[in-house]
C-alpha cells in the first residue's frame, strides 16, 4: 500500500509568523483553518509540528490544503506566465527568423502590384521597433520592356514613422538610397506570368521615321527658284486665267448662239429679197389700169408689212447682240485688271522667298523637336498611370473596429489626418558630392491621397548622367499634382547642360549631311489630368560643326557663308499636347534672322528677275486664251456687222417701196384725171348734141 | 454558461481568495460597462485574463450585465458627454487623438469615455462588496446551503451531476460539498 506523505509545505517547523503570513493567510475557509490549527502541535521554542502519527485522511485533507495555499500565492498563474513567455520566444523568433523574409514577400508584391514588373529584393533587413528597412539589392521590371528593369538600387534603407504605421498608414520619414541605375538589362524576363501586357504601348523609335518623313514633307520655300515653279504653286490664287477662261467660254457660248441668230436674220432676209424682187421688179410704166394700180399697191402694202416685220426682228436682234457685247466688254476690263492684280501678286510672292526662308531652321528644328518633345508626354503618361494605381490603393477601407452595439455619442476633436500611404522625403545619391559623378534625387510628399496630405509630390534631380561619352549636368524639377484644385496635374522644369547633339537626319533641305554642337536645354512642361498640355523648350547650341551636303545650292552656299563666323544659336519652342499627341509646336531660332537677312538679298535679286519672267511667262501663259478669245470676238463683230447690213437691206426695201408707191399713185391720179378729163369732153359732146337738136320757144 | 456558473460556484465553496472572485466581479461589471469593440476594451481584457483574479466569475459578470446594461446607458452616455465636453480637457483630448494609437480605443466617444470612468469608480466598491459577499457566504451561508436537503436532492440530479463534473474539470472540488 502506497504510504501517503506529510506535504512539504508542513515538514519543517513552522514559526507562528511564518504560519500566519505564509498558511493560514492563505486559507479562506474557516473549517480548513480551524482543521489545520487543530492538527497542529506547539512545541519548544514556539515552533508548530505536525504529530509524526497521522491518518491517511487527515494527510490527504493537508495535502488538499497545501495545494490551495500554494494556489493561492502571487498575482501571476503559471500558464497565464507560460503563455506571456511563449508569446514573448514568438516574437523574438520571428523577429530573428522570419521577418525579413515576410518583409521581402510583402514589399516585392506590393511593388509588383504597383509597377505590375517583377520585383526582386536582395538581403532585406527588418526592425520594427525602430522602424528601419535596408536591403542591399532591389531590382524592379519595366512593365512594358521585361528584358529591363525600371529601376535598379543599390544600398538602401527606409525609415518609417512608426506612431503612423501603428495607426495603419505608411508614412515614410526618410528613403535612402545608393547606386541607382535606370534601364538596366534582365538576365530573365520581369514580365508577371499572370499579367498581360497592356495592348497598344507605343513602340520606341516608332515615330522617328514619321518626323524624317515629314522632314520631306516640308518642303521650303528656298527651292522655288523658277517662275514656272511659281506661277505653278499660285496658280489657284491668280485671278486672270480663271476670268479669261470665263470670258473665253461666253465668247463661245454667245458666238454659237449668234450664228444661229445670224443664220435666222439671213433666212428671212433672203425671204424678204425674194419677195421684193417679185413684187419690184414689176415696169410700172406697164402698169395702165386703176386696177392694176390698186392690185400692184395691194402688193406693196404686204410687201412693205413684211419688211417691217423683218426690219423690227433685225432691232431686236441686234439690241440683243448690244447688250452681250457690252457685258463682254466688261468682263474683258475686268481681265485687265486681274492681269494687273496677278502680276502685282507674283511679284510679292516673288517678294515672299525671303521670309520664307527666314523660317528654315525652324522648319527643320520642328519635326526632330517633335520626336524629342513626345517622348516627354509619354513619361507623364507613366507617371500618370503609377499616380492612379497609388490612389485607387489608397481609398479607405472601413474599420473593424465598428460598433455594432451600443452607439453613443462620437466627440469630434481637432484631427490632423494623414494619408494611408506617404513619404515625406525621399532622397539618394551616388558618386562623391562636390564630384563631377554626384547625382541626387530629392523627392518629396509622395502619396495617392493629396487631398488628404494638401501638398504636391515634388521631386528635384540634379546630376551629371554621362551621354556619349561625356558627362552632362542635368537638374530637373517636377511636382505632380492631383488634388481636384489643381489646375496641372504635372509640372516640370528641366535643364540640360553641355549635351552633345548629333543630328545626321532631317536636314537635307537645309543641305546639311549632319551638324555636331554641344547644346544648353531648358524644358519646361505642364500637363492637365486630361493629359493636354502646354510646355516651352529653350535650347542654346554652341561648338557647332556642321558639314554640307551641296555648297551649290543657295542655300547651302548661304549657310555655309554665314554660319562660318558663328558657333551658337538659340532655338525656342511652344508647344502644346491634347489627345496624347503633339498638337502644336512653334519653333523660332535666331538663326532664321541672320539666315534671313543673308538671304534676303539674294532673294530680292531673285524676286526682281522672277517677277519679270513671271510677268513674261504669265502673258505666254494666257496669250493663247487671248488671241482665241480675240478671233471669237471678230467672228461676234462680223455677225453684228451683218445684222447692221440686213437691217440697211430692209431699210433700202422699204424706201424703194414707198417710193414706188408714190409714183404709182401719181400714176393713178394722173390717169384720173385723164378719164375725167375725156368724160367731161364726152358729156360736153354729148351736150352739146342735144342742144342743137333741142329747138327752144320764143328766145 | 453551466461551465461558468459551475465555475463560479465551485470558486466561490473552495478555498479560493475573496479578491480574485471580487476582482473578477469588479472587472467584468467594468468590461460590461465599456462597449466592445475597441482598443480599450480589448487592451483591459488582456490585462485582467493575466492577472491572478477569477475569470470565471468575469466572464459571467460580463455576461450577466450585459443583458442588463442597456438601461444605464443613458447615465453612461451622459457621464461620458459631460466629461468629453470639458473645456479643461480638451488639449488631452486633442493630443489623444492626434496620437498613433489612443484613437483606437474610442474614447471620443461617450459610451467608452462613460463605461470606462464608471468602471475605473465603481471597480473599488464592487470589489469590496465582492468581497464582502464572498466572506458572507462562506461564513454564514455555505454550510447552511450545503447541508439543506435542496442541496441533497440536487446532488442526485442530472443537472447536478453535470455541475460536479464541470468543477471536477476544474479542478477545484470543495471536498466538504459532499460531506
Amino acid at each position: 500500500m502506497k504510504k501517503t506523505k506529510v506535504p512539504k509545505l508542513f515538514k519543517k517547523p513552522l514559526s507562528e509568523k511564518k504560519l500566519n503570513r505564509k498558511i493560514l493567510r492563505r486559507i479562506h475557509v474557516e473549517s480548513e483553518r480551524k482543521f489545520l490549527n487543530s492538527k497542529l502541535e506547539k512545541r519548544e521554542g514556539d515552533l508548530f509540528y505536525l504529530p509524526e502519527e497521522l491518518s491517511k485522511e487527515d494527510l490527504k485533507h493537508l495535502r488538499k490544503i497545501a495545494k490551495a495555499v500554494k494556489k493561492n500565492r502571487g498575482v501571476l498563474v503559471g500558464w497565464k506566465a507560460a503563455i506571456i513567455l511563449v508569446l514573448i520566444l514568438g516574437i523574438s523568433g520571428f523577429n530573428f527568423f522570419l521577418k525579413n523574409r515576410l518583409f521581402e514577400t510583402a514589399a516585392e508584391n506590393a511593388l509588383e502590384n504597383i509597377f505590375n514588373g517583377a520585383a526582386d529584393m536582395e538581403e532585406p533587413r527588418l526592425s520594427l521597433l525602430q522602424g528601419t528597412v535596408t536591403f542591399s539589392h532591389l531590382t524592379l521590371a519595366d512593365e512594358d520592356r521585361p528584358m529591363r528593369n525600371l529601376i535598379e538600387l543599390g544600398d538602401t534603407v527606409l525609415s518609417l514613422d512608426m506612431p503612423r504605421v501603428l495607426s495603419r498608414r505608411i508614412i515614410i520619414n526618410e528613403v535612402s538610397c545608393k547606386e541607382i541605375q535606370f534601364g538596366t538589362e534582365r538576365a530573365i524576363s520581369g514580365a508577371l506570368p499572370d499579367r498581360d501586357p497592356e495592348e497598344g504601348s507605343e513602340e520606341p523609335g516608332k515615330s522617328s521615321g514619321n518626323a524624317v518623313e515629314e522632314v520631306k514633307t516640308l518642303s521650303l520655300e528656298i527651292g522655288r527658284q523658277s517662275a514656272e515653279n511659281l506661277i505653278d504653286q499660285y496658280r489657284e490664287s491668280l485671278r486672270s486665267p480663271e476670268l479669261i477662261e470665263s470670258v473665253r467660254e461666253q465668247y463661245t457660248d454667245m458666238n454659237e448662239r449668234w450664228v444661229q441668230r445670224i443664220e435666222q436674220s439671213d433666212s428671212r432676209m433672203e425671204t424678204l429679197e425674194a419677195q421684193s424682187q417679185d413684187v419690184l421688179s414689176t415696169d410700172i410704166s406697164s402698169i395702165d389700169t386703176v386696177t392694176e394700180i390698186e392690185s400692184y399697191l395691194g402688193k406693196l402694202d404686204t410687201l412693205q408689212s413684211s419688211i417691217r416685220d423683218t426690219r423690227s426682228f433685225l432691232d431686236q436682234t441686234y439690241s440683243e447682240y448690244q447688250a452681250d457685247t457690252a457685258s463682254i466688254r466688261d468682263t474683258r476690263g475686268a481681265i485687265d485688271t486681274a492681269i494687273e492684280e496677278d502680276i502685282d501678286f507674283l511679284k510679292d510672292a516673288v517678294g515672299s522667298f525671303r521670309s520664307d526662308a527666314a523660317g528654315m531652321i525652324s522648319s527643320t528644328a520642328r519635326p526632330i523637336l517633335r520626336e524629342k518633345l513626345g517622348k516627354i508626354y509619354i513619361y507623364g503618361e507613366k507617371v500618370l498611370k503609377i499616380y492612379n494605381r497609388l490612389q485607387n490603393g489608397s481609398e479607405k477601407k472601413q474599420s473593424r473596429f465598428a460598433d455594432k452595439g451600443r452607439r453613443g455619442t462620437t466627440v469630434s476633436f481637432p484631427y490632423r489626418d494623414y494619408p494611408s500611404f506617404l513619404i515625406k522625403k525621399f532622397e539618394i545619391s551616388s558618386g562623391a558630392s562636390k564630384s563631377s559623378d554626384f547625382t541626387e534625387l530629392l523627392i518629396s510628399d509622395i502619396t495617392g491621397d493629396q487631398e488628404t496630405w494638401g501638398k504636391p509630390a515634388t521631386a528635384t534631380f540634379s546630376g551629371s548622367p554621362p551621354v556619349g561619352g561625356t558627362r552632362t549636368p542635368l537638374r530637373s524639377e517636377l511636382s505632380i499634382d492631383t488634388r481636384d484644385s489643381a489646375e496641372f496635374f504635372m509640372e516640370s522644369n528641366t535643364d540640360i547642360a553641355e549635351l552633345p547633339v548629333q543630328i545626321s537626319e532631317g536636314l537635307n533641305t537645309l543641305s546639311i549631311a549632319s551638324m555636331q554642337a554641344v547644346s544648353d536645354n531648358s524644358i519646361q512642361l505642364s500637363l492637365k489630368p486630361d493629359l493636354s498640355g502646354e510646355g516651352s523648350a529653350n535650347i542654346l547650341l554652341s561648338g557647332m560643326e556642321i558639314t554640307y551636303s551641296d555648297t551649290e545650292s543657295i542655300v547651302g552656299n548661304a549657310l555655309s557663308q554665314i554660319l562660318r563666323d558663328i558657333d551658337s544659336a538659340v532655338i525656342e519652342a511652344d508647344f502644346g499636347f491634347a489627345d496624347g499627341t503633339l498638337t502644336d509646336l512653334k519653333v523660332r531660332s535666331d538663326l532664321d534672322q541672320l539666315l534671313g537677312e543673308r538671304l534676303g538679298e539674294y532673294a530680292r535679286e531673285q524676286a526682281d528677275q522672277a517677277a519679270e519672267e513671271a510677268e513674261k511667262l504669265f502673258y505666254d501663259y494666257i496669250e493663247d486664251e487671248l488671241a482665241a478669245n480675240e478671233s471669237l470676238n471678230r467672228e461676234i463683230s462680223r455677225q453684228g456687222s451683218e445684222l447692221i447690213d440686213d437691217i440697211r437691206a430692209t431699210e433700202s426695201l422699204e424706201t424703194a417701196i414707198e417710193e414706188r408707191k408714190e409714183a404709182l399713185k401719181a400714176k393713178a391720179q394722173a390717169e384720173v384725171e385723164q378719164k375725167a378729163k375725156e368724160l367731161k369732153d364726152q358729156a360736153k359732146d354729148k351736150l352739146e348734141d342735144i342742144g342743137k337738136d333741142l329747138k327752144l320757144p320764143g328766145f | 454558461m453551466i461551465t461558468l456558473i459551475a465555475k463560479f460556484l465551485a470558486a466561490l465553496n473552495a478555498n479560493s481568495r475573496p479578491g480574485e472572485i471580487a476582482a473578477g466581479f469588479a472587472c467584468g461589471i467594468m468590461l460590461a460597462l465599456i462597449p466592445a469593440g475597441n482598443l480599450l476594451w480589448i487592451v483591459l481584457f488582456i490585462i485582467f485574463f493575466f492577472l491572478k483574479i477569477h475569470l470565471g466569475t468575469m466572464f459571467l459578470t460580463i455576461i450577466i450585465f450585459k443583458l442588463f446594461i442597456g438601461v444605464m446607458d443613458p447615465l453612461i452616455d451622459t457621464l461620458g458627454l459631460l466629461l468629453l465636453q470639458q473645456k479643461s480637457l480638451e488639449p488631452f483630448y486633442i493630443w489623444a487623438v492626434n496620437s498613433p494609437v489612443l484613437p483606437f480605443s474610442r474614447f471620443n466617444n461617450s459610451l467608452v469615455m462613460g463605461g470606462f470612468v464608471s468602471g475605473v469608480i465603481l471597480w473599488i466598491p464592487f470589489f469590496f462588496i465582492g468581497r464582502l459577499l464572498v466572506g458572507f457566504y462562506r461564513r454564514g451561508v455555505r454550510d447552511k446551503i450545503a447541508s439543506s436537503k435542496l442541496v441533497r436532492f440536487f446532488e442526485k440530479s442530472p443537472i447536478l451531476r453535470k455541475l460536479t463534473k464541470a468543477m471536477r474539470k476544474a479542478g477545484a472540488v470543495y471536498e466538504g460539498w459532499k460531506a
